[in-house]
């Protein structure tokens, strides 16, 4: 821009000089462009509104399609906008956002991409990088941001019929095959009195009131409460394939939570694993790989020294029912990473001190040997109805469902996908 | 990495990225009208708003007004110039873009303007003795007719084409540049051998912002010799008070052209190195940004144009005036010092002078260049041997009439205008045909396309005018299924209103369809219900902006039918039946 400002000093100079009135002309011709250029160039992005739609979840293998919207709210038109939507390489199907247009003053123009849901996950889209400038190459590219938002894809879900999973519930079980009974602590309302009922559960607050017998009704305690038990301790897996195995432990999860919850049961989830976003770290935002695009647990202050620590084990999600709370499970399950934080031995009968008695825990993990099976039956003599559901290939499991049988709680080994078949044949098929 | 392994990356191409690629690249490529229209036009319209500057001051200084006249032949030098450049950058012949092709083009070009500056003078054709002087003499061949300075003006312009077409050339994406980077990663890496040499734009720009900025003070330099009085110039030279006499038309016409063509220019210069940037990075540009930037740069120069007008000139500026005012004191300190030190200079030559006194010169005769030459021949005829003259200058024309002979050939043979088989000009005229008779087919059919849509709106006016002059004229040419619904249904309304008519119950100018139905249903009572049936149908086809379909049609062909047949039975129209002033416009 020297040579410019060179030719407005000669223009002035000439101007001056030789009092040409025209080339003063040209000096504001030549200083407007300039100033013009200068002037418009930062209010570019001003009046720019730029925006992101699309489903924020995803199951496994959905394509999603992520819809940009760019408005120029302005009058003056944009003659040039770059954009770059950062997209993970996980999410990548087809060509990357990253173009340019030129906008008409109030003009709208949206664009759509599709990401691919080919891997469970915490996904960033974005952010989405915009840039301007002028006509002329006098001002500086101005630059904006849209900031990211972020996709969860859930964990694969294997369409299960009947699991056939014993109950010890005196007063609650799985839908019509049962009694049913009325839970005392679950209160519903009043009604009159009639020949028969229990002197119990007479309200004699509300007879004294309305000087007619009336007796309490209770919720029918149908529900079999089951917990999803997951470990995710590194170490208890095989070295050799643990990140495998572990995918499919959280596949397993995925779809015993998701047909329990469609069977109207109340499902909660127990992991040892680790959740980024609940992790250390998260004050200070998510941080994602720049690889795969996935979120990353965000290294401990102290390192190693952290590894083995069960601070950073998420929450329990404690046994609820309905498609809420089965995608608060999945969004769980989409997000949780293996990591190295307590063995299942020690970490199993101290995780399950929040449930109530009688729920039947689901405890998926790599195998049955004999630390494993003591915990569960440790959980048995506490109350619980432990099932074990082991993921590592064992051909000798036969002697851990004996050993488990011996100690009073059921051992099933699924270590493929064929392994659950039995649970998806029609319900016919199978015995309650 | 392996050619085989290359080959294989290379495939693993698939037909929906090839598509994709081929997108990405169309949009890379120049709009032909920006790159043989736009461009080219501008660069010419510089280089001559440039050479306009030079002319005028010529004119001024030689007294001689047929000097603008050349304008157009520099302006058409350029153009020839330009697109000889893009012509060689084209992949298929950048092998002729040597020195050798430029001398020819050169060549052909002084050739041509040979010709034009022989038209020019309005010389005859050469007589004998003409030619036999040439022969003697070749010099006299070049010098008669202005071409020296001619050839020296068109030699400027096309040097100047020349460079800044080469510098917008460079700045446009090459092919090469566009065919990679607009493949996929897989095969691009497997062409990594191929990547195309990265040029410096900016570098570029910066070149040509500099031939632009120097130009312009060149101009600068034309505008203010054009201002000049030299009668008061050669009074006395003081540079404050050279006056403002006014810009000639020219000159100002010269300055704006000068200056919005180069900063339109440079616009175009910004979006080449955008475009190279855009590419390099992957991105895909929008169909609309080109177009974008065109229109918006020329808008905002003329609005700046514009504007600019509206703002109060040079001396009228108090600012200006407070410059002028430094400006003349600090010239008078520069005067003065110059002074001080010429007299100073003076003393010690005056004294030099004084000490070594000479004979002051004889003062020369003033310069007669035709006496100069008189004098040369007759030298040469006195001292040297007319054969050998004759030997010499045969030799130099064999030479020069060869040369340039080969130069021509070779620059138009090369150019596909002579030798060959003409191939492209035989392309091109047959493109030029097509394209005529294309035009020609879209004409026809334009006009067809407006009598049928004329015929259909007029339909119905040649049904009424005809009732109007002739109750028994019938409209003709009418397909009944070429009509919509709702036409159907006017023209069954309106066949029975001109029966009716033709039976002696004509409907008058001021009639509505309800009052005429009555009229009807009083010489036709037992059509009653008909009548109202098909009045009420053509009401609706008539006010009622609901859709008619098809099948709403039959039924009242069907009605018509019937009061078709009823009308029939009144043969006879009555005795005093007037001609029909009915108004069976659809307007009714």
């Amino acid at each position: 821009m020297i040579q410019f400002a060179g030719l407005i000093i000669a223009l002035l100079a000439v101007a001056f000089l030789l009092r040409i009135d025209f080339v003063y002309y040209i000096v504001y011709v030549c200083l407007g462009v300039y100033a013009a250029s200068r002037f418009l160039t930062p209010r570019g992005l001003r009046g720019l509104l730029a925006g992101r739609e699309f489903a924020p979840n995803a199951f496994l293998g959905e394509t999603v399609a992520v819809t940009l919207r760019l408005h120029n709210q302005k009058r003056l038109p944009t003659p040039w906008l770059e954009f770059n939507e950062s997209i993970p390489p996980e999410l990548r199907h087809g060509q990357a956002m990253h173009q340019v247009v030129g906008l008409k003053g109030r003009e709208q123009v949206s664009f759509t991409y599709q990401v691919q849901a080919a891997q469970r996950g915490y996904y960033r889209l974005g952010p989405l990088r915009l840039s301007t400038g002028d006509l002329f190459g006098f001002a500086a590219r101005q630059r904006g941001l849209l900031a990211a938002d972020y996709l969860t894809v859930y964990p694969r879900i294997i369409p299960l019929t009947q699991l056939g999973l014993p109950s010890r519930l005196p007063f609650g079980t799985i839908a019509s095959t049962q009694r049913l009974f009325e839970d005392p602590a679950r209160p519903m309302g009043v009604r009159d009195y009639r020949s028969g009922d229990s002197l119990r559960q007479i309200n004699w607050k509300v007879s004294a009131h309305t000087r007619d017998l009336v007796v309490k009704t209770f919720q029918p305690a149908i529900s079999l409460e089951t917990a999803v038990l997951l470990n995710l301790h590194r170490d208890d897996y095989e070295a050799r394939d643990w990140r495998t195995t572990t995918e499919w432990a959280i596949v397993t999860a995925a779809s015993l939570a998701a047909h329990l919850i469609n069977q109207r049961q109340p499902v909660g989830l127990i992991t040892n694993g680790v959740d980024p976003l609940l992790g250390a770290g998260a004050a200070e935002g998510p941080d994602f790989d720049e690889v795969s695009g996935r979120l990353l647990r965000r290294a401990a202050p102290d390192g190693a020294a952290r590894a083995g620590a069960l601070t950073d084990v998420p929450p329990p999600i404690l046994p609820r029912n309905g498609r809420a709370h089965l995608m608060k499970v999945l969004e769980r399950l989409a997000r949780i990473e293996v990591e190295r934080t307590a063995p299942f031995a020690q970490w199993a009968t101290s995780a399950c001190i929040h449930l109530s008695w009688g729920v039947t825990i689901l405890a998926i993990t790599a195998f049955g040997d004999e630390a494993t099976c003591q915990a569960l039956h440790r959980l048995l003599r506490a109350g619980f109805n432990p099932i074990l559901i082991a993921v590592e290939p064992d051909y000798n499991f036969n002697l851990v469902r004996e050993r488990a049988r011996g100690l009073g709680f059921r051992a099933y080994n699924v270590a493929r996908l064929r392994d659950l078949d039995p649970w998806r044949r029609p319900r016919r098929q199978v015995p309650v | 990495m392996s050619n085989l392994y290359r080959s294989l990356l290379a495939r693993r191409v698939t037909p929906a990225e090839e598509a994709a690629a081929a997108a990405h690249a169309a949009h890379y490529r120049a709009d032909r009208w920006t790159q043989y229209a736009i461009r080219p036009l501008l660069i010419a319209l510089l280089v001559g708003a440039l050479l306009s500057g030079l002319l005028l001051v010529v004119e001024i200084a030689s007294g001689d007004g047929s000097w603008q006249a050349l304008l157009p032949l520099l302006f058409l030098v350029a153009l020839e110039a330009i697109y000889t450049t893009l012509w060689l950058q084209h992949p298929d012949r950048m092998i002729l873009d040597k020195p050798v092709y430029r001398l020819a083009e050169l060549v052909f070009i002084l050739v041509v303007l040979r010709v034009v500056s022989w038209l020019m003078a309005g010389a005859d054709l050469p007589t004998l003795a003409d030619l036999a002087l040439y022969l003697r003499n070749p010099g006299a061949f070049f010098s008669y007719g202005r071409f020296l300075p001619i050839a020296f003006l068109a030699l400027l312009t096309w040097g100047l084409s020349v460079l800044l077409s080469s510098i917008f050339a460079q700045l446009a994406l090459s092919e090469f540049e566009i065919r990679y980077y607009t493949q996929p990663p897989v095969r691009r890496a497997a062409w990594a051998d191929n990547q195309p040499i990265r040029i410096s734009r900016g570098n570029l720009v910066g070149r040509f912002l500099v031939i632009w900025v120097y130009g312009g003070v060149l101009l600068l330099f034309f505008t203010a010799l054009s201002t000049l009085a030299l009668d008061q110039l050669s009074m006395r030279f003081n540079l404050l008070a050279l006056a403002r006499l006014g810009l000639p038309p020219q000159m100002l016409v010269a300055l704006l052209v000068y200056f919005l063509a180069g900063l339109w220019l440079l616009s175009q210069a910004r979006l080449a190195v955008m475009n190279a940037h855009w590419l390099l990075n992957g991105v895909v540009k929008n169909a609309s940004v080109e177009r974008s930037w065109q229109r918006n740069s020329l808008l905002l120069l003329l609005l700046v144009a514009l504007a600019a007008s509206l703002l109060p000139i040079g001396s009228t500026l108090a600012i200006s005036r407070i410059l002028n005012l430094l400006i003349y004191y600090s010239m008078l300190l520069i005067n003065l010092i110059a002074t001080l030190f010429a007299l100073l200079v003076f003393a010690v030559f005056s004294r030099l002078a004084r000490e070594g006194a000479q004979e002051a010169p004889e003062r020369s005769e003033p310069f007669d260049p035709a006496a100069f030459l008189e004098g040369m021949e007759q030298n040469e005829a006195a001292g040297g041997s007319e054969t050998l003259t004759f030997i010499f200058s045969s030799a130099v024309w064999t030479l020069l009439i060869v040369a340039v002979v080969a130069a021509v050939i070779y620059f138009l043979r090369e150019r596909g205008l002579i030798g060959g088989d003409n191939r492209q000009i035989k392309q091109n005229w047959r493109a030029f045909v097509a394209w005529l008779k294309q035009l020609w087919a879209a004409l026809r059919w334009r006009v067809r396309d407006a009598r049928l849509t004329w015929q259909e709106r007029l339909r119905i006016a040649p049904a009424e005018e005809a009732t109007a002059e002739s109750p028994t004229a019938r409209p003709r040419f009418i397909r009944l299924n070429a009509l919509s619904p709702r036409e159907q249904v006017r023209y069954f309304y309106l066949a029975a209103v001109r029966r009716a008519g033709e039976r002696g119950v004509p409907r008058r100018q001021s009639e509505t369809p309800l009052e005429y139905v009555e009229d009807l249903k009083a010489n036709w009572p037992e059509a009653e219900q008909e009548v109202e049936q098909l009045t009420d149908a053509f009401l609706k086809a008539r006010y009622s902006p609901q859709p008619i379909e098809k099948e709403d049609v039959n039924p009242v062909k069907e009605t018509w039918r019937q009061v078709k047949g009823y009308l029939r039975r009144r043969t006879q129209p009555p005795a005093d039946g007037a001609p029909a002033e009915e108004d069976a416009a659809p307007g009714n």
